[in-house]
């Protein structure tokens, strides 16, 4: 390979400037540019449970994408006009993404309602699965 | 959407702009490329064009990977870079939460040490402190050339827990942190991870990541990670058949342990002697209460057979054991003569006592339904192989793997079995010579040269596949 040192020298002075910058983060999954998802199979039903949750939490904070995320650019000398010509493009883009990202909230709200429901009502099943095998009496209400 | 992998190849081939375009929109579209992906093509992309061009553009596709793929994904493609471009040797980091115990698992991760240490940098990793001196001692080993690093784990150091034992098994998964982060954080600083414990939590983050398993011992939790690992490794077909059925994996690759109690030379002066080699479980796991019962009663309703032979139980044991204050009680009460108890000895005196037994018995596993108190391998049971003891043995888990029935030694799945087949051998003493011969025969196949040659070459065969185009 050509000019081995310099490639050497180049990738030392990226690591060098990375080092530092790798150490302050903390947080593994930031580390690693992504989620730590856990696989669902072969889960303990508690294990599920909380699984469940999180993952409704998550739906729930990001139901609404007509929230915009801020424009921003990591280079230097060009990043403010790329900022502001993503900014005009976006104004200029608004009107016609809402119309459809409406819809698209409407849908998501739905969706996270309809979870909600699904994980409340499991819940009122398995406790009456519950009663059942202890056999406490439950109510004709509770069981409604 | 998989990314468009023979374009991006032609285009690490022909033009800088066009691969770099590419390639950075690959990792913002969030096309699916995998981390070995982009690693090889970059490589292909700096070996094909001029220094000029790729020095140019080389910091900003880092930059473009570090914010879209996390850091770490930027760390080590920089890292591949290195050792594909031999600037450096690849970097070892071997993982062991329980390195400060003496153990047959950490005698193979430290095995692995010893055979790695020429031609990589070698670091052990432990959560308590431990000498890399005292690991030479306890097996036996050179590790001049390797280094130690303790990671310190908070969860386990708070009050309350043992202060020397690192048990997943305390980890609430639904309302604890992951506490073995600080381990995944710090195999990103290798090339090459190895996770010796079986410690399923820890999450790998090198170029290459190998997981030991000696048994999977619990089930999947939130916290599994043994998928995210590039290859699995285990010690038997046991270990195997069980990763399969508990985790729904499929391992890769199988080295059986090194076993290394091999006699100066061989045939040996035999004497009447029936050993058994196992620790003092407290739980009595290893069953050496009921070896002493079956003895004696084939010492009643044998006695002319038996004439002469005796029974020698060694093994390790902590300082207050129930289980071995129940076996004392028990040769106490019952005045058994012919039976010798021998705990914690040194290493000449076990060695000796392989050396002159004729028959070696291990029950571990009789009885048992839980598939992690049968012998995962049976280390024990091929030291005595080496040393040209016949194994009489409970037929399961990894022994079944070691001794050929009939052939080497017996297997049994009762004591009855047990006492015909021991009996069988005492009336003979030809087949028991025999026998003898082709036990050590086999016990060689287990000897740690034939472990050392499979890990090098397994080594090196990781390092051509994954360290390259």
């Amino acid at each position: 390979m050509k000019n081995i040192q310099q490639i050497e020298s180049q990738i030392q002075k990226i690591k060098t400037a990375l080092a530092d910058e790798r150490e302050s983060v903390e947080d593994l999954e930031t580390l690693i540019g992504q989620r730590i998802e856990a696989e669902l199979w072969g889960l303990s039903k508690k294990e599920l449970e909380k699984e469940a949750w999180d993952s409704f939490y998550i739906l729930e904070k990001n139901k609404d994408c007509l929230e915009e995320e801020p424009i921003v650019s990591h280079r230097k000398l060009s990043g403010a006009v790329i900022v502001l010509y993503k900014r005009v493009l976006r104004a200029l883009l608004r009107p016609y993404t809402k119309t459809i990202l409406a819809r698209q909230v409407r849908f998501n709200r739905e969706l996270v309602r309809l979870h909600l429901a699904n994980i409340l009502r499991l819940e009122k099943i398995e406790e009456r699965v519950v009663a059942l095998e202890t056999g406490t009496p439950t109510s004709r209400a509770e069981q409604g | 959407m998989m990314v468009d992998e023979p374009r991006l190849r032609r285009a690490a081939d022909k033009s800088t702009r066009q691969f770099s375009r590419l390639i950075r929109r690959s990792f913002e579209e969030r096309k699916k490329v995998s981390r070995d992906t982009v690693n090889s093509l970059v490589l292909r992309w700096l070996a094909s064009r001029p220094a000029a061009e790729t020095s140019r553009h080389l910091p900003r596709l880092v930059d473009d990977l570090a914010r879209r793929k996390g850091i770490q994904s930027a760390w080590n493609l920089l890292s591949f870079l290195e050792v594909a471009l031999r600037l450096r040797r690849p970097r070892v980091g071997i993982y062991d939460h329980a390195f400060h115990y003496i153990g047959g698992a950490q005698k193979y991760g430290s095995t692995i040490a010893q055979t790695l240490q020429d031609d990589f940098e070698v670091t052990l990793l432990a959560n308590k402190p431990v000498a890399l001196a005292d690991l030479q001692s306890w097996y036996g080993l050179d590790l001049s050339r390797c280094r130690l690093k303790v990671v310190p784990l908070p969860f386990f150091e708070e009050k309350g827990r043992h202060p020397q034992i690192v048990d997943a098994g305390e980890v609430d998964t639904c309302r604890d942190e992951n506490p073995f982060h600080p381990v995944s954080r710090e195999s990103g600083n290798f090339d090459i991870f190895i996770n010796n414990g079986m410690l399923e939590m820890v999450y790998p983050l090198a170029n290459t990541s190998l997981f030991i398993c000696h048994f999977p011992e619990r089930k999947k939790s939130r916290y599994f990670y043994v998928h995210r690992y590039t290859q699995i490794v285990h010690n038997s077909v046991y270990t195997a058949s069980w990763i399969e059925k508990r985790w729904n994996l499929t391992p890769h690759k199988h080295i059986y342990p090194p076993v290394d109690m091999e006699p100066a030379a061989f045939p040996l002066k035999k004497e009447n002697i029936i050993l058994s080699v196992s620790r003092f479980d407290e739980g009595g796991n290893k069953q050496q209460l009921d070896m002493i019962r079956v003895f004696q009663d084939l010492v009643r309703s044998q006695p002319r057979e038996m004439a002469g032979w005796k029974l020698v139980l060694v093994g390790g044991s902590p300082r207050h054991n129930p289980y071995l204050e129940r076996i004392r009680a028990y040769l106490q009460r019952s005045a058994a003569e012919a039976i010798e108890l021998k705990v914690n000895v040194p290493a000449s005196e076990l060695k000796s006592e392989y050396e002159r037994a004729k028959i070696f018995w291990h029950f571990c596993g009789l009885g048992q339904t839980d598939p992690a108190k049968v012998e995962h391998f049976g280390m024990t049971v091929a030291e005595a192989m080496q040393n040209g003891c016949v194994p009489v043995v409970f037929r399961g888990g990894g022994q079944t793997e070691i001794v050929e029935d009939g052939l080497s030694g017996f297997l049994f799945s009762s004591e009855k079995e047990l006492t015909d087949k021991t009996l069988g051998l005492l009336e003979n003493p030809g087949r028991l010579e025999e026998m003898s011969g082709r036990a050590h025969e086999s016990g060689r196949e287990f000897r740690r040269e034939v472990f050392t040659d499979k890990v090098r070459d397994y080594f090196q065969g990781l390092l051509a596949s994954r360290f390259s185009e």
